[in-house]
């Protein structure tokens, strides 16, 4: 009995070793799963679409001696920019940027600086619609990210209410060609355009691209870029169209109603360089905005309860913003110490707003995108009104 | 206002026919060739960044994005992405 038992044990055994054997067998070997595996993560990496995110952040540090901000000694910018970027296929993308900063109350401040899709007509030519940057000359367009600019700050008229175009609201044409053995670059748009508003002191154009037409004619412009010799780039712009009225505000002195009797053409002209050799950098830009000859008319309302008609014209001499700035960087050999001059002069309407603006600094590379900067800056203005000097600092860091 | 409709017309034209007379045969990525627009192109605006930051796809994405932003040919761009691809 005793036999029977251990034959039938090891019958048992053996049957059951065999089929796990035979199971075995026919289970995909380790190294065909791991290919199985490769295979699908090759797919995943390989396929059309992807998502990649980049973007820069920005310390900011500034001590000031005169001027508007006369004392100020602070820590004045803490920001990050993150550029999202889709890309649905070769001729298929998407990308925005926003502007996430820390402001003066401790509050968070955010922006949208541009958002656009990407649609290749061409293999040389691109359809840009949404927000995008006005291909009016390089500062704003390439130049303006911290860990790209040389200089902490920007050249004077390149901001708010200053001469160079933002942003803007609509379609855009970009690409790249040949003539011959030169590369040549393009591109043209039209938006919603430009809009005038009151600022601090005076008439202002506000470039930033907004979804409001306020005068109802498209602004329109462009640029075209050469490249005569590697390393040189020249430039020409142009931006035209009309200037609305931004939207009636009310206002503390009263209601307030203003509208346009007769709206301005706005135009912009604009010139641009860059070169590059070895270590050293130089660039240069000119920009000049004019509004012609134009009237508002509006009606306040008084203290002692009256309206008041009132008509205001702005003569097409006075309506010219003019800004240019020459820089040049020269990184060291073999070092990652970076020296940067930048001289600059800005003109407009707006009272005291005329100056130069001289900066000297010096630049330490982390990294190809991981920047501290330190830069002296001196401000002249024509009735001394914003003289000042400052010493600004940023840290910077590009990804 | 008529004279600039006209001339952004004509510009917008000119544009469009640059780009749909280019011609459309797109060549693979030549590495050499990228090499030498990427130290062209490039440092016009930034400084150089390492191809060994970016993966194969985020090359792509990230070229693709800088092709637009720097007004390159698509093969100029196809060339550079070869390269960075190549030395990552």
């Amino acid at each position: 009995m005793k036999k029977f038992k251990t034959k039938l044990l090891s019958a048992a055994v053996i049957l059951a070793s065999s089929s796990m054997a035979m199971a075995y067998e026919d289970a995909p070997s380790l190294e065909s799963l791991q290919q199985q595996i490769n295979a699908l993560t090759k797919d995943a990496s390989e396929g059309e679409n992807g998502f990649h995110m980049a973007g820069y952040f920005t310390l900011n540090y500034q001590s000031v001696d005169g001027g508007n901000y006369d004392g100020r000694n602070d820590f004045n910018k803490a920001s990050f920019m993150p550029i999202f970027m889709y890309q649905m296929n070769d001729k298929i993308s998407f990308e925005a940027e926003l502007e996430i900063g820390t402001g003066s109350e401790g509050e968070t401040d955010v922006a949208m600086e541009y958002a656009y899709a990407n649609i290749d007509l061409t293999d040389d030519l691109t359809l840009v619609a949404g927000k995008f940057f006005v291909p009016v000359g390089q500062f704003k367009q390439n130049i303006h990210p911290s860990w790209i600019n040389k200089a902490v700050s920007a050249p004077m008229g390149f901001g708010h209410g200053g001469a160079a175009p933002a942003t803007d609201v609509g379609l855009q044409l970009r690409g790249g060609s040949y003539v011959g053995d030169m590369p040549i670059k393009y591109a043209v748009y039209f938006g919603n355009g430009a809009a005038i508003e009151e600022g601090h002191g005076g008439l202002e154009v506000d470039n930033e691209g907004m979804t409001n037409d306020s005068d109802g004619t498209k602004n329109f412009g462009g640029r075209l870029a050469i490249v005569p010799v590697p390393n040189l780039e020249i430039a020409f712009s142009y931006m035209g169209g009309q200037g609305g009225l931004e939207q009636a505000e009310a206002t503390g002195g009263g209601f307030f109603v203003e509208e346009l009797t007769i709206t301005p053409d706005l135009d912009v002209l604009g010139a641009d360089f860059a070169y590059r050799q070895g270590g050293l950098t130089l660039r240069g830009e000119y920009i000049k905005m004019e509004l012609s000859t134009f009237s508002t008319q509006a009606i306040h309302e008084e203290d002692d309860g009256d309206f008041e008609l009132e008509t205001e014209t702005y003569l097409a001499s006075d309506n010219v913003w003019t800004t240019w700035y020459l820089q040049a960087a020269y990184r060291f050999d073999q070092s990652n110490w970076e020296g940067v001059v930048r001289f600059g002069d800005f003109e407009s309407q707006v009272p005291g707003s005329d100056a130069s603006h001289w900066v000297v600094g010096v630049n330490y590379y982390f990294a190809p995108t991981v920047i501290a900067k330190v830069n002296f800056e001196s401000q002249d203005s024509i009735d001394d009104s914003r003289d000042s000097d400052q010493i600004l600092a940023q840290l910077t860091y590009g990804f | 206002m008529i004279n600039k409709l006209k001339f952004s017309a004509i510009f917008a034209a000119f544009i469009l026919s640059a780009g749909v007379s280019a011609t459309e045969v797109k060549k693979e990525g030549d590495f050499l060739k990228g090499l030498t627009k990427w130290k062209n192109t490039c440092s016009g605006c930034h400084e150089m960044r390492s191809p060994k930051e970016f993966n194969d796809k985020q090359w792509k994405i990230v070229v693709r994005h800088m092709k637009i932003r720097a007004g390159l040919t698509g093969q100029d761009a196809r060339d550079i992405l070869k390269y960075l691809q190549s030395s990552n």
